[in-house]
């Protein structure tokens, strides 16, 4: 078992800001590699954030409507 | 150099090709295809994005029923957006790293392409700082009405959605929205500024700015737009 971040993407850089929109999954749900698991937009571009691996979601560490950051860790998973 | 297909849909339903779209959008992502470039024109409507504020839909629904204005909700940044007859739309599926490093440094390439696509027809078209989407300076008070509007989405790395440019749609349709939020603009478009250009002009104009622009070679995709079911599945 290995504990996997996942990060707002860095090719968001640039942007005024960056919101959480949506969560697509909650702690406990386990996840395939791919999965979209969060919504994320930036002005004029919405970012879907995938999950790096399989695994189950251990936290999810920004709420909805949240301004978050480039490289931010946004929630952990158990791959 | 990178070879990027294009594709043009031409008249269709939104609904449909939204579902081509996301169809050569899933291949590309699982790299089961090369880059495309999708165009289309599509009936009157709105398209409500990510951002949208519901008071920026201007009319009611029998006004929007009567006009004949469908609205959905897409997956695609911004906010309250106009498509119809007149425009062209140009939908890049890119994995847009191969191209420029951040998706912001995307959209400026976009509307770069359209800048430069306009002053091909002899319009002098511009950037606004902090808007997005392209403008041309319109009156002697310096007020910049937008020509083409931007809104795009990334997943698993490929774009989705684009741009649209006003060729010659009916004007008082804008008049059901405040378009991108941006009350202090207005909206114009190539026939109103006394530009006569054909979708077919913009087409290929677009694809040889894009070209230019984003340093690849252009190549029609190997199906016949007629033959939609290609696309699909």
């Amino acid at each position: 078992m290995a504990m996997v971040d996942i990060l707002v993407p860095d090719f968001a850089e640039g942007a005024k800001s960056i919101k959480l929109k949506k969560w697509l999954v909650k702690a406990g749900d386990s996840v395939k590699k791919d999965d979209v698991i969060a919504e994320a937009a930036t002005d004029k571009i919405s970012v879907d954030i995938e999950s790096p691996a399989d695994g189950k979601v251990t936290a999810l560490l920004a709420d909805e409507g949240d301004r978050v950051e480039v490289g931010e860790k946004i929630a952990e998973l158990e791959a | 150099m990178d070879t990027v297909d294009w594709l043009d849909l031409g008249e269709i339903g939104y609904d449909e090709a939204l579902d081509i779209q996301l169809s050569l959008h899933g291949k590309c992502w699982r790299g089961l295809r090369r880059d495309i470039v999708i165009f289309q024109r599509n009936e009157p409507l709105i398209t409500c994005g990510v951002d949208s504020d519901r008071d920026h839909i201007l009319w009611g629904d029998s006004l929007l029923r009567e006009a004949g204005i469908a609205v959905r909700e897409v997956q695609r940044g911004g906010g309250v957006t106009y498509h119809g007859p007149g425009q062209i739309i140009v939908s890049p599926l890119l994995r847009f790293t191969r191209y420029c490093r951040t998706a912001h440094l995307y959209l400026r390439a976009l509307e770069e392409v359209m800048i430069r696509l306009l002053g091909r027809f002899g319009v002098n078209a511009e950037r606004v700082c902090g808007k997005s989407g392209v403008f041309v300076c319109c009156g002697a008070d310096g007020r910049r009405d937008k020509i083409a509007s931007a809104g795009l989405s990334v997943s698993h790395g490929v774009t989705m959605h684009g741009m649209s440019l006003n060729i010659d749609p009916d004007m008082r349709h804008f008049e059901a929205i405040v378009a991108c939020g941006l009350y202090e603009s207005g909206v114009t478009s190539l026939a109103a500024l006394g530009c006569a250009v054909s979708y077919g002009q913009a087409r290929d104009a677009w694809l040889e700015e894009f070209a230019g622009v984003f340093g690849v070679g252009v190549a029609r995709a190997g199906f016949p737009a007629s033959t939609i079911s290609d696309c699909k599945g």
